[in-house]
């Protein structure tokens, strides 16, 4: 007598307990982001409507969540302007005569310094509501993640290892391929540690950048460095030893969901013969690779993914005769 | 275009006494960020190489490495204020300690990374020709993780500039600290919404900037890449 359904049936559903988790873990941050974004809408019309910070412990992880929403949309905008800069830079003798200095220039004025300037325009920009405030911190938070990465992510681009670079042309790969194939997975380590860093780097400017006195006038945004300003202003210790308290876990929490995943994931990106000496391990990572379901999505977008790579391979497709001497 | 508007309206509302006079402040943070680049590199640059070079060591430290790189500077600031209040430090020197604290993690950071980045296969050449020592440095690490380094001292200069205008200026409560430097000169026009002095402050600070990155760091960067390319 069989068992009904039979073991094979149901060892094929598509949902185990690490799909469970992941369903559930998902679910949850998305009502976190949508919960904490809500606050990013709310009127503002100075001097009236002001958003006002309290001291309340309990308000922590609200203020928490809106930080470090402004800094995963920062990290957003950062990746793509890295993407093109950095590329058209390593690509292009001309560009890299214009750009490389442009970027010297553009990372060495000092963020903190023109906030005043960005803050009165991004308010003019987006009259009566809070979102002026919150563009203008998250450009401040924007402008301190992005330089670092673009550097990296050009002097990785600039260092491709030569066969390598000579395999692509022998193979007469696509720029889209190109970029795919070589040069994102060749910059890959270097990136993401550099994102890893920059987005460290960002909570300092984010913590600036929400609480900031302009033409001796104070705005305030809603976060963990608005309530280390407030604090301060007050002289309570333990408000700030509950914000620090906070900082740390939010810095935890961010390390374990999303950086160590992807520092795991990147290690297979790795140009060296001999084994890995040492790996990352990560508990999402592990999850994501036994959950079934990112493997049949994977599928599933499978061949939307390759018409997407085919359309782009055609439209980047290798010149008729490569110029000998000048893809270095 | 930009240049000649922002001489223009400087030299116009402000004088060129005011502008040698923010020289002299920039040539101060300039003193500040050099000795905070010196002490941070030998701290932590072989911190970083041992991290990077060890699996185990790595393991370990790791996650507190990012951690501590995580952590914004500026929740610290109030402490470290505390600190100087109850201790009489002049801000002069803490502003240098402050600045470490957010932009030290650079160097560290691109050291690991630039350790990790040489080929394992090179370090076993490396121990069976014998090499160890100031010669293991000088053979194997420096050059394996000079253009990192590079990259990290010029975002960490980079960030100690910007964290200037937060760290030469310090409150706590009703108590401010002040050190003489561009930053707190910076800070105190931006409050006041003095636009010529923001202006001329962050001109002169960019000016620095630059100024450090042709003369130095891009000599550098060019040395990593023909001298000491792996």
């Amino acid at each position: 007598m069989q068992t009904f359904p039979t073991p094979e049936t149901l060892r094929r559903l598509p949902a185990g307990i690490p799909d469970i988790a992941l369903i559930l873990g998902s679910l949850v941050i998305l009502g976190f982001i949508a919960r904490v974004g809500e606050g990013a809408l709310v009127a503002f019309r100075p001097p009236e409507i002001i958003p006002q910070v309290v001291l309340d412990p309990w308000q922590l992880p609200y203020y928490a969540g809106r930080s470090t929403l402004r800094m995963f949309v920062a990290l957003f905008f950062s990746t793509v302007f890295t993407l093109i800069y950095g590329w058209v830079a390593a690509h292009s003798r001309w560009a890299e005569k214009i750009l490389i200095p442009l970027l010297d220039i553009l990372q060495s004025v000092p963020v903190l310094g023109f906030l005043s300037i960005t803050v009165t325009g991004f308010i003019a920009l987006f009259p009566g509501s809070l979102l002026g405030l919150e563009a203008a911190s998250i450009f401040a938070i924007f402008t301190s993640q992005v330089w670092n990465m673009t550097f990296s992510f050009y002097h990785s681009l600039r260092t491709l290892p030569q066969e390598l670079q000579e395999a692509v042309t022998l193979y007469r790969l696509s720029g889209w391929q190109r970029f795919t194939h070589l040069e994102l997975p060749a910059a890959m380590i270097g990136l993401i540690w550099n994102a890893m860093m920059s987005f460290g780097g960002g909570w300092f400017f984010v913590a600036a950048s929400e609480a900031i006195s302009v033409l001796n006038q104070e705005y305030s945004l809603p976060g963990l460095g608005s309530y280390v300003t407030v604090a301060i202003a007050q002289e309570d210790l333990g408000a700030l030893g509950w914000a620090l308290l906070t900082m740390a876990i939010v810095i935890v929490l961010v390390d374990q969901l999303f950086w160590r995943p992807l520092v795991a994931w990147s290690d297979k990106f790795r140009l060296e013969q001999s084994a890995a000496a040492s790996t990352m391990e990560s508990w999402v990572y592990e999850l994501l690779q036994t959950a079934r379901i990112p493997r049949l999505l994977a599928q599933a977008l499978r061949p939307l993914q390759d018409s997407l790579d085919q359309f782009l391979s055609r439209l980047t497709a290798p010149r008729p005769h490569p110029p000998s001497g000048s893809l270095v | 275009m930009l240049l000649v508007w922002i001489v223009h309206f400087v030299s116009t509302s402000l004088g060129l006494g005011e502008v040698l006079k923010t020289f002299a402040l920039a040539l101060l943070t300039l003193l500040r960020v050099s000795l905070l680049l010196v002490v941070a590199s030998l701290i932590w640059t072989p911190i970083g190489v041992a991290i990077g070079f060890q699996p185990r060591l790595a393991r370990a430290l790791q996650p507190i490495v990012q951690f501590l790189a995580s952590f914004p500077a500026n929740f610290v600031f109030p402490f470290a204020t505390l600190l100087f209040i109850r201790s009489h430090i002049s801000l002069d020197w803490g502003s240098i300690l402050l600045m470490a604290l957010g932009s030290q993690w650079y160097i560290l950071f691109n050291s690991i990374a630039g350790a990790q980045r040489i080929p394992t296969d090179l370090r076993e050449m490396a121990a069976a020709m014998g090499l160890h020592g100031w010669q293991r440095w000088r053979q194997l690490i420096i050059p394996g993780i000079f253009s990192a380094w590079v990259t990290g001292a010029i975002t960490a200069s980079g960030g100690a500039w910007n964290a200037s205008i937060v760290s030469e200026i310090v409150s706590w409560g009703s108590t401010t600290l002040q050190a003489t430097g561009l930053g707190s000169y910076i800070a105190e026009a931006t409050t006041q919404g003095d636009w010529p002095r923001i202006t001329l402050g962050i001109a002169m600070m960019s000016l620095f900037v630059v100024g450090l990155n042709r003369l130095l760091w891009q000599r550098l960067y060019q040395l990593a890449e023909t001298r000491y390319h792996l």
